[in-house]
């Protein structure tokens, strides 16, 4: 057993560095969710995560672009709006602060975050023509269903073609754009769904659940069921469907070997 | 009321214990408890097949009036939905044979339209017994042995019936129940120039292959089962 601690806290901190979901445990302070867990560990060039509102999509980008960052790479994030461009990098922060081997003369700009004599860099900066002439190593759409198609075609180039990979991330919206096409059209995005119901927060579920009753039934189906809305009445509805769930009967599990 | 044990036996039907009682004689109704399988073939690109499992169960239980017996009325639910992209149809025949087998009581039904027709002879090849849906425009469902025509419309609007009535549902635990749901909703009723009403899903290249897979398997339930009836000697009537 070893007793010196700071080669507890070298070895605490190397677990940190190689393994992306104890670097979000360090700096969160609990463990990530199964889709956080999914996205913090995939290397899929092409990822796709819908997800309820206020989960943790952010939080989990924020912890990949921080992996991506200290690797030398360039990450950029297309957000919709300047402030949640701004709001990003102040996730990044709380990875920076949990990681003791963290680069000493690190820059947080209100855009970029940098480094001396560090190749990595994150850019976060709203979808707008200016967001081009950047290679990305990795390119992230945070609330992709909110961008426009021609702004998501602007910025979608800047990856770089070889080894860069694409991270797209949002609660569903309306049944159009490319964040819904992408989601719903067989591809090769690796697709990832983080619902409140799959969250082992009965806390969290509860206050969502409270949410239902002052939330119009399109409304939440959107924000937080992960349910695409579209121009017409749903053959079945959504509460027809939760009723059909309210039961005690088991899924059946076979043997897939 | 306290009911006695349920059993299962092997060819799926379930009977009440009644320790062989002579008094009990003549009254036993026999239930179920079966899968119904549906799957709707994907396409060679990236359209995949999705497989749908549905129980179906309607169980004995004594009225109270002697040993009189009834069964309680079918509930449908969606216990297993899987989906891959399988292009060659013989190994697309191996992956739904490889579930089948880890059922004890089953009946399968396919969809047939197009690409789906070639698999009827390898089934039947593969000695399973298999109803081969062909989804046509319209209202109606004709059947000629295991070979079935019906209108996909009709197939939708009885799932919708089943969910809406409460005799369908889906097992609370299901892994994959968010895309089914989603699939599920992504049929909308929408209305021509002329004012009738159509189905359509939602979204180009959306297929809603697992609500296809579930209306399949649960319209061999509630339009394609074999029914049993049986006759039996009126008494205390004059």
């Amino acid at each position: 057993m070893y007793q010196d601690p700071e080669l507890l806290k070298f070895l605490g901190g190397l677990t940190v560095t190689l393994d992306p979901v104890a670097r979000f445990k360090a700096a969160m302070g609990v463990e990530p969710r199964r889709f956080q867990r999914e996205l913090l560990t995939s290397t899929s060039p092409r990822v796709i995560c819908m997800a309820s509102r206020q989960l943790g999509k952010s939080t989990a980008i924020a912890c990949i672009a921080w992996d991506a960052f200290l690797r030398g790479l360039t990450v950029v994030v297309i957000a919709p709006h300047d402030k949640q461009a701004k709001e990003f990098l102040l996730r990044v922060k709380d990875f920076r602060d949990a990681d003791p081997f963290a680069p000493r003369s690190i820059q947080f700009l209100k855009t970029e975050v940098s480094a001396a004599n560090h190749k990595g860099r994150i850019l976060a900066m709203p979808a707008t023509d200016s967001a081009r002439g950047f290679t990305a190593d990795v390119l992230v759409l945070d609330e992709a269903a909110l961008l426009q198609d021609d702004e998501i075609a602007a910025v979608t180039p800047m990856r770089n073609k070889v080894t860069g990979r694409l991270i797209v991330t949002s609660t569903p919206m309306w049944k159009e754009g490319d964040f819904y096409r992408w989601w719903t059209q067989p591809n090769n995005f690796q697709k990832i769904l983080g619902h409140y119901r799959d969250v082992d927060d009965p806390q969290l579920q509860a206050a969502i659940e409270e949410e239902r009753v002052i939330t119009p039934d399109q409304r939440f189906a959107r924000e937080y069921e992960c349910i695409f809305s579209g121009g017409g009445d749903p053959l079945i509805s959504h509460a027809t469907l939760n009723r059909a769930m309210d039961n005690k009967e088991h899924a059946l599990c076979l043997n897939l070997s | 009321m306290p009911q006695p044990e349920l059993i299962e036996r092997r060819d799926g039907t379930l009977a009440l214990l009644t320790n062989a009682d002579p008094a009990g004689a003549g009254h036993q109704a026999l239930g179920w408890r079966r899968y119904s399988v549906g799957l709707d073939v994907g396409g060679r690109g990236d359209d995949p097949s999705a497989l749908c499992i549905i129980k179906s169960e309607s169980r004995p239980y004594m009225t109270g009036h002697g040993w009189q017996q009834a069964l309680t009325p079918p509930q449908y639910t969606v216990v297993y939905t899987e989906t891959a992209r399988i292009p060659e149809a013989t190994d697309l025949v191996d992956w739904v044979v490889n579930r089948l087998r880890q059922l004890k009581s089953w009946r399968f039904s396919f969809d047939a339209t197009g690409l789906g027709a070639p698999l009827t002879s390898l089934f039947e090849q593969a000695k399973v017994e298999a109803n081969s849906v062909t989804m046509t425009a319209g209202m109606a469902i004709n059947r000629k042995g295991n070979l079935i025509t019906c209108s996909k419309n009709l197939m939708l609007e009885n799932a919708a019936t089943c969910f809406e009535n409460g005799t369908l549902q889906i097992a609370h635990d299901l892994p994959d129940r968010e895309s089914l749901i989603n699939e599920i909703t992504a049929v909308e009723v929408g209305y021509t120039s002329a004012g009738n009403p159509v189905l359509k899903s939602n979204g180009r290249g959306h297929h809603s292959d697992r609500f296809i897979a579930l209306s399949l398997a649960l319209l061999a339930e509630t339009h394609i089962a074999p029914q049993s009836f049986t006759t039996t000697k009126l008494s205390n009537y004059w």
